[in-house]
């Protein structure tokens, strides 16, 4: 399976990386598609998003996973960060983005090698760096999301994303895919059907709390939770509520006692942030939950190695994934001969 | 430019911030946009032009002038968006004073957009006819940064031969580990079929490659590090050819960083000893964007180029913060003519004629004109004054013990202060004596238009009163707000019931917008006239009680009649 073709297949251009844990191996996968990109020539342009621990430590001498950037890729850090990289650069532009390790700048490699990618901290100043990537020539731009931080798989920010799953995350292959299973979920969720998707319209052009009661629509603000909706008041007719913000354990709880089958509609797959035993209550009770807006998945790269000591085998981690995640290409991107798709998923293990 | 060289009164200064506030001057000032960090710490350090200054003043106004002739709507989109691209040099210019100080790669891209940007300027046809960025030697500060073909930086461009050596001994030993690892990989490939990992790993699936895992942990060339149920995992050791290499490869990069951090302490030096061409670079480029600035500002307000004289004319003026605050509500703001001769001129008119909005939009126009920048105004004529001074409504200080009455009082012995101390001023009055009893209030304010004939001088005092004893002193220009008129107001609709405001059908807004609408808020000049009175009418017009309108027009009557 060739990434870098499947995203110009399908007009992908901004691609997120977001690990399942931390150490899941996501800048891992990003060095690969890097390398794949350059290799085909196609121009890359990197950054990464979040107050990120991860990078600090790098630049505290914390051995990390360097970001490997070809040369003519474009790269968007923070000045300390760039200070640290072995890569040689071209400085093009310092944009208004302020940090703790300085302005953000834009360069050109112009001698391949490391780069530590930090100072993007929020979705806001994504919006202004990946647009000057792009301005600079990167025709395909990547971002690495630090861990825990999903802010970067928003479908107004990017294309698609690269979902990283570690061994870290359990020590045996079950383990793994339970712990994946609510992180992936949410990318795999349908969208709002054609006639809600009308009929809550309003609710989503304005980013407010919206509700299908019969015949009538209903919003709400303040927008990103139900606090204060009257969800307890509502009648029987209520079939779906337009949610803008997360949806959370707690927010999903309150609506188990509906009386009748409720269409939960979340922003897109970023905002659902509940866990396996939420989700499944909500099935339970008959409601059903999907996105107003989805984010496909490029990629679901697996490391069957954990940072503590032990490894999983990687063929049943792989297979496992595939056979849940259908054409969905997985691969471990320190092994890239072994990307595993449906096609080769004959001996997958069941997900639990 | 009016600027560094005007020394800033501190005691008394030209406006203070009662008369700002009273005349919305921050609003007005906000309007006036330069779109460079340095454009913005200008407007916010400039002083206005004061008497004395005339002919500073007039080449600045002059120079606005024929600005605004030589520049195109086009050309101004165009040069200030390039403009707003100049990055701020202020801290960089003043760190290069401090030795040890040295250009980062943020600071030296900084100043070659700065180089970049003055040179495509220069260039540009509507600058040229500014006569604007000349003597700055553009190209050469460009070619400081080097590469004088884009405006971006990197080391490479000014490195010179050591450094670019440095870069070729680092790219051969990382060719040369390159190499070496190839050779590697390709032994391990025939002699076991695996190929190491980016990491240099073997990893073999168990149990399937166990035989092989056995083989391994018996090579020197290889280290075990770990079985796993699934896999057995190894490192490859580097040989002394890859060991070599890899030294050869630290030790590169190692003088390479050196290199570099010489480079940059050498182009810090060459930049230090040209700072003030630096200096004046960034100046000029501030110059530009205040003077692009203004005619921005000319442009939106459709305004005019201050002239000087002897009087103050003002044709079509309007005051742009309170015009903006009806355009929101609908409404128009009536332009205003008005000429004031040095002296002291008495403003009377209608409750709601407009004689605070007609004052404060003079004195807006008047600081406006002092800074040289555009009046919204068809025509504006004036001279400099030392000091504008806006005297409003005083409030009630319950914290100092002070009375409204008290308030103003206080507020007249600082305009006393400045009178005394300040010539020529432009001093506003809007209803002195208000807060007291008529007949006391009446007798302070006549006492302050005597007072005002004597201290004047050349400057302009102008006071709105409904008192009529100030109107028939000597030697004071007589004006009035037009005032209402009875034909309009009474083809609009008729007046509110007496007492009805809460169960009558329209509401007050639409009966301030009709009492707008009959309003004339031109200013005349007033012969031997009296004060007009419109008072009982607006107040019937907005619906006071009837009772309260009937006892005011009987004691109307009576004091007429005796």
């Amino acid at each position: 399976m060739d990434l870098v073709g499947r995203c110009q297949a399908e007009g992908w251009n901004r691609i997120a990386f977001v690990g399942a844990t931390k150490h899941a191996g996501k800048t891992t996968a990003l060095n690969h598609l890097v390398a794949e990109a350059h290799a085909k020539g196609v121009a890359v342009g990197l950054c990464s998003i979040g107050l990120d621990g991860e990078r600090l430590d790098t630049i505290l001498g914390v051995e990390k996973p360097a970001v490997h950037a070809p040369e003519g890729a474009i790269v968007a850090s923070a000045e300390r960060a760039l200070a640290e990289s072995t890569a040689g650069l071209e400085w093009l532009e310092v944009l208004p983005l302020a940090s703790p390790l300085g302005a953000v700048a834009v360069c050109r490699v112009t001698r391949a090698g490391s780069v530590v990618l930090a100072g993007v901290r929020q979705r806001a100043h994504l919006r202004i760096v990946l647009p000057r990537l792009e301005t600079y020539g990167a025709r395909l731009q990547l971002v690495d999301g630090a861990f825990d931080r999903i802010a970067a798989a928003a479908p107004a920010l990017v294309d698609a994303v690269v979902l990283a799953v570690g061994a870290v995350a359990g020590r045996t292959v079950d383990a793994i895919l339970r712990h994946a299973r609510p992180f992936i979920q949410r990318f795999l969720l349908p969208t709002v059907p054609g006639d809600l998707r009308n009929r809550l319209a309003m609710a989503q052009q304005r980013q407010v709390v919206g509700w299908v009661d019969g015949t009538d629509v209903h919003v709400i603000e303040p927008s990103g939770t139900l606090a204060g909706v009257p969800h307890h008041a509502w009648t029987p007719d209520v079939e779906a509520v337009y949610l803008p913000g997360a949806v959370t354990d707690s927010l999903v709880s309150g609506l188990l006692a509906h009386g009748r089958p409720l269409t939960v509609v979340a922003a897109h797959p970023a905002q659902v942030l509940l866990s396996e035993s939420s989700y499944r209550k909500l099935l339970q009770a008959g409601h059903c939950l999907c996105v107003w807006e989805t984010l496909p998945i490029l990629a679901v790269a697996a490391n069957p190695h954990s940072i503590e000591g032990y490894d999983v085998p990687r063929q049943a981690l792989l297979d496992g994934l595939s056979a849940w995640l259908g054409d969905v290409p997985v691969f471990d991107p320190l092994h890239p001969d072994g990307i595993c798709t449906q096609a080769g998923a004959s001996r997958c293990e069941k997900m639990p | 430019m009016g600027d560094g060289s005007v020394a800033v009164d501190e005691v008394r200064p030209v406006m203070d911030s009662s008369t700002m506030e009273a005349v919305l001057w921050r609003d007005v000032w906000g309007a006036f946009q330069p779109v460079t960090s340095a454009g913005q710490r200008w407007k916010r350090a400039v002083q206005p032009w004061v008497s004395g200054q005339e002919d500073a003043w007039c080449a600045a106004l002059r120079q606005l002038e024929e600005d605004a002739q030589v520049i195109s709507d086009a050309d101004l989109r165009t040069l200030r968006e390039q403009l707003s691209r100049m990055p701020d040099l202020a801290n960089t210019l003043c760190d290069l004073v401090a030795p040890a100080f040295v250009l980062q790669p943020k600071h030296a891209l900084w100043l070659k957009q700065c180089a970049w940007l003055g040179g495509a300027l220069a260039e540009h046809p509507a600058v040229q006819r500014m006569h604007s960025l000349t003597g700055i030697p553009w190209k050469q500060l460009l070619e400081m940064m080097g590469e004088a073909t884009s405006p971006a930086f990197a080391v490479d461009h000014v490195g010179g031969a050591v450094y670019h050596r440095a870069v070729q001994a680092l790219t051969e030993a990382v060719s040369d580990v390159a190499a070496c690892l190839r050779a590697r990989d390709a032994a391990w490939m025939e002699t076991v079929g695996r190929r190491p990992t980016r990491d240099g790993q073997i990893i073999l699936s168990l149990p399937m490659e166990a035989p092989l895992a056995n083989a391994l942990k018996q090579r020197a060339d290889v280290r075990w590090v770990r079985d796993t149920p699934f896999e057995s995992v190894f490192e490859v050791l580097s040989d002394d050819r890859l060991q070599a290499a890899l030294q050869r490869k630290d030790a590169a990069q190692a003088e390479l960083d050196a290199c570099v951090a010489a480079v940059m302490r050498r182009l810090t030096d060459t930049v230090r000893r040209t700072a003030p061409q630096w200096q004046r670079a960034v100046d000029e480029l501030c110059e530009l964007d205040v003077r692009l600035a203004k005619v921005e500002l000319l442009r939106r307000w459709a305004g005019c180029v201050p002239q000087a004289g002897e009087a103050v004319q003002m044709e079509g003026a309007i005051h742009p913060a309170i015009a903006d605050a009806l355009g929101r509500r609908g409404r128009a703001f009536t332009p205003l003519s008005w000429t004031l001769a040095p002296g002291v001129g008495v403003l009377c008119g209608s409750n709601m004629g407009g004689k605070t909005v007609a004052m404060a939009t003079l004195c807006v126009c008047q600081l406006l004109a002092q800074f040289a920048l555009p009046v919204p105004a068809r025509r504006f004529q004036t001279m400099l004054v030392r000091c504008v001074r806006f005297c409003g409504d005083a409030e009630t200080d319950a914290r100092r013990g002070l009375s409204a009455f008290g308030g103003e009082v206080l507020r007249w012995m600082e305009l006393w202060d400045v009178l005394q101390a300040a010539e020529p001023v432009l001093v506003c009055f809007d209803e002195p004596g208000k807060s007291t009893n008529p007949a006391e209030g009446e007798a302070l304010t006549v006492g302050w238009v005597r007072c005002l004939v004597r201290l004047a001088g050349s400057g302009v005092a102008v006071m709105a009163t409904h008192f009529a004893a100030p109107l028939r002193e000597p030697m004071v220009q007589k004006f009035r707000v037009s005032g209402l008129s009875s034909r309009r107001l009474s083809a609009s609709s008729k007046p509110n019931p007496p007492g009805a405001r809460t169960e009558h059908e329209v509401a007050t807004d639409d009966r301030l917008a009709q009492l707008e609408g009959a309003m004339h808020y031109r200013i005349e000049s007033l012969g031997e006239g009296d004060v007009p009175r419109e008072a009982v009418w607006v107040a019937e017009w907005l619906g006071a009680p009837e009772l309260l309108l009937r006892e005011a027009r009987g004691f109307l009557e009576r004091r007429v009649e005796s």
